[in-house]
């Protein structure tokens, strides 16, 4: 289990005080796969340098397994951090390692050679990478550094992994090898994931629980299924409607609304999962309430195993009636959202 | 005398493998050492440190900043110090080393500090302490970067080790400069420079491989039986070293020639080891003596060794005269002195004791006339009467018999003589044979009564050493004892 209490960062840059990080709040159960999403600059990076104290907190508490870390001396913290892996974004591999060097680097100096060959050995049959012993990084693709990096990661038993944007550098067809690598080692190993990233589709595919950073504040935490369906707050509904493609183009936006027209008519966004999908949600509202409907978007996606269902649309009618709908809407199992 | 030059040629590519290798192998362990601490004190990672970084930096800047001449002469007491004697091969690795390790520090620091940041935090967060961070991640991935300083470090080396000869330190560059330069050897200069550029292109073809194959390994363990091969060439010189041996300072060129006449002769007839330290700069042997470097030199005259007491109080005295090389003023445009044209140019040595010496003998024959209390170091700004309103350029010793053609009147001593294809009757102006500019041995006072001086001596005045001085000088020599 990872504890974050009450963490901050703050830089001090050209005599102006930044504040990273402010007040961290965070608990992550073992076994998660547990995503940090933000926008550039919203302290994700910080954040998770934090968790094995790359970035040394201005204040708080960082504790792993009923360590903590924020108290260790440098040499026992040395000790703790072999018990948490990291990979990053560009892999960080030694150029001048091959595969299997690189791989042992963790090792060196705590087993006999035999010890490590044994380890490694396992570790690239594990990362599917057994051909690839000999090679030097810059023999691999992208997909297959972050292979080597993962296992790297592994090959001290470490209980936690941290990743940095693991796959920002990846194309799609990497990047859906790497994730899966990730929840089999998950599965397989037990391991306590937490990984970063930009990308909200990384979350949605292999997350289980997520946190919303930004401008240094977690905004929201919760179940991945929770927060795509039922986002609370601004940054996370808009972080969402721009993965799944819900934002409206500027030129239909601009043009949708009829001045002239003296008729109510909202756009609403609605977003359904499990039973309620099977809702006729539409027909209810042209056939009892009269309502013309207006599909603008929709799409399907699936989240954490299960299907979630978006709908953009505008409604027109009467102020009063259109109310009536929107009440309708909201006792409904449905999220619903006038934007 | 070919025979003689080729040996000369093997013993100073020896020479000059010897000091690069060693103060190469020293500078890079000790720059590498120094650009350590400098990466480690900028870098935030690990233990930033701006007072450590900016006081280490200022020290090798300055270092760096002073020119490689200046740093030989000038940390001759620390010379003394590390290796016991401040003239010698070994004496010159001492500068090298020092020239060496702050050049290598920046390689060094610059090379560190190109390695991607992420793997100092690769190593951070893998727990690794700083110590394994450098050895197993910094280093092996800046190995490139510090095998390529390294050969630029040794072939920079190269280039300062042709200084050397300032101190005795002998090798390639001081070959090329005596023989070649000083003694219009045109063979010797272009197979010492031949011989460099064999050198600096294998050090660089050796970088290159090395960087190529990833063999850094294999190559630091090479070095090791190089290392052993040179520690056994200075052990022999140790245990060579006998009781009947006196190092005599001579300057380089003619005066080596005719020094290794004299120590066949001393070896034969005394069963004395005459061990000759070469100069290329008059202020050092004198500077050896003092300091028991050497037990004698013979280079100065008269009035350029009382000068050098009255300046420095050195305790050395000389026991014996040995030739007068006439100093003389020579001339394609004229044949006589009186021909020489109101407005001429005349070219000068621009040693302060040569430039002396030609301007008394102008004064002499009573071209000019110079200040009344000046006489051996006189120079162009003491001259109080001009008549012929003569213009006077001051150029290195060894560039005069070059410029026979552009001047009017060329003064030229006699070191350069025979080997620019002159001799000293085609003088249109020469010294007198009482000149007082005879050559001396001179010794340190409390060796005086050595009996192994009177041997030097009686080596010197015999017929062996006469001929091949006659010879070499093609008759610019006269003996004055």
């Amino acid at each position: 289990m990872l504890q974050l209490h009450q963490v901050s960062k703050t830089y001090t840059i050209n005599q102006q005080l930044f504040t990273a990080l402010q007040d961290i709040n965070l608990t992550i159960a073992k076994g998660d796969i547990f995503g940090i999403v933000g926008k550039s600059g919203a302290g994700k990076s910080t954040l998770l340098r934090c968790m094995n104290l790359l970035e040394r907190p201005t204040q708080g508490q960082v504790t792993i397994d009923n360590i903590e870390l924020t108290r260790l001396k440098a040499v026992e913290l040395n000790q703790q951090r072999k018990k948490i892996g990291m990979i990053f974004q560009h892999f960080n591999l030694l150029s001048s390692r091959t595969v299997f060097e690189n791989i042992a680097l963790p090792l060196e100096g705590l087993y006999t050679a035999a010890e490590i060959a044994t380890k490694v050995t396992h570790l690239l049959n594990l990362v599917d990478l057994k051909d690839k012993t000999t090679h030097y990084p810059d023999q691999l693709s992208g997909g297959q550094k972050q292979r080597v990096a993962i296992a790297r990661a592994l090959a001290t038993e470490p209980t936690i992994l941290l990743c940095d944007e693991p796959t920002s550098a990846l194309d799609t067809e990497s990047t859906r090898n790497i994730l899966e690598l990730l929840q089999t080692i998950n599965r397989k190993l037990g391991l306590t994931i937490v990984l970063i990233t930009h990308e909200l589709d990384v979350v949605k595919k292999i997350c289980k629980n997520m946190a919303v950073l930004d401008q240094g504040l977690l905004v929201e935490t919760g179940s991945v299924m929770e927060i795509f369906t039922q986002p609370k707050s601004e940054i996370s509904k808009r972080l969402i409607r721009k993965q799944f493609h819900l934002e409206l183009p500027d030129s239909i936006r601009q043009t949708i609304r009829d001045p002239k027209d003296t008729l109510y008519a909202p756009i609403i966004q609605l977003t359904f999962m499990g039973e309620s999908s099977k809702l006729p949600v539409i027909t209810e509202l042209i056939q009892r309430f009269g309502l013309s409907v207006n599909i603008l978007l929709a799409d399907i996606e699936n989240i954490s195993d299960a299907a979630v269902g978006y709908l953009v649309c505008q409604i027109k009618g009467e102020e009063a009636i259109v109310k009536q709908a929107l009440d309708y809407l909201h006792s409904l199992p449905i999220n619903i959202e006038v934007l | 005398m070919q025979s003689i030059l080729n040996l000369a040629l093997l013993q100073a590519t020896w020479e000059t493998l010897y000091m690069v290798f060693i103060s190469s192998a020293l500078g890079i362990l000790g720059g590498g050492l120094l650009g350590i601490l400098l990466f480690v004190t900028q870098e935030p990672q690990f233990s930033k440190n701006r007072f450590v970084h900016h006081s280490v930096g200022t020290v090798v800047n300055l270092v760096r900043s002073i020119p490689f001449i200046i740093l030989l002469i000038s940390i001759v007491p620390l010379t003394r110090l590390i290796v016991g004697t401040s003239i010698g091969t070994n004496a010159a690795i001492v500068p090298l080393v020092l020239a060496a390790i702050p050049f290598y520090a920046r390689i060094c620091e610059a090379a560190l500090s190109s390695v991607p940041k992420g793997l100092i935090e690769v190593g951070h967060a893998m727990g690794a302490s700083q110590r394994q961070i450098i050895a197993k991640i910094l280093l092996p991935e800046s190995t490139a970067a510090l095998v390529k300083g390294a050969a630029l470090t040794s072939i920079g080396l190269i280039g300062y080790s042709t200084m050397a000869g300032a101190i005795g330190g002998g090798g390639l560059g001081e070959l090329a400069i005596n023989y070649g330069y000083q003694r219009f050897d045109v063979w010797v200069m272009v197979s010492t420079v031949v011989v460099l550029l064999v050198i600096v292109q294998g050090v660089q073809s050796l970088a290159d491989t090395v960087i190529k194959k990833r063999t850094v390994k294999l190559a630091l363990w090479l070095c090791i039986p190089f290392a052993i091969i040179c520690l056994l060439s200075q052990m022999t010189s140790y245990f060579m070293t006998a009781k009947n041996v006196l190092r005599v300072g001579v300057m380089s060129g003619s005066s080596e020639i005719i020094m290794a006449v004299a120590a066949t002769e001393a070896k034969d007839k005394y069963g004395l080891t005459l061990k000759i330290v070469p100069f290329s700069d008059y202020m050092q042997p004198n500077v050896a003596l003092e300091n028991g470097d050497i037990d004698a030199n013979i280079f100065q005259h008269k009035p350029f060794l009382e000068a050098q007491i009255q300046a420095k109080h050195y305790a050395i005295v000389d026991i014996a005269k040995t030739f007068v090389y006439p100093f003389g003023f020579y001339s394609q445009k004229i044949k006589k002195i009186s021909e020489l044209k109101p407005g001429a140019l005349i070219a000068l040595p621009n040693d302060p004791s040569n430039e002396g010496r030609a301007l008394m003998l102008l004064q002499s024959a009573h071209l000019i006339r110079l200040a009344p209390n000046v006489t051996l170091l006189a120079t162009v700004r003491d001259i109080v009467s001009n008549p012929k309103h003569l213009k006077f350029k001051l150029l290195d010793g060894a560039q005069l018999p070059r410029v026979l053609k552009d001047a009017d009147l060329v003064g030229i001593n006699n070191d350069f003589l025979v080997p620019a294809g002159l001799s000293a009757q085609s003088a249109v102006l020469l010294e007198g044979g009482d000149s007082p500019y005879a050559n001396l041995i001179v010794v340190r006072k409390d060796s005086v009564d050595n009996p192994n001086m009177k041997e030097l001596i009686a080596v010197m005045h015999s017929k062996a050493v006469v001929d091949s001085t006659e010879k070499e000088f093609n008759g610019g020599a006269v003996p004055a004892w």
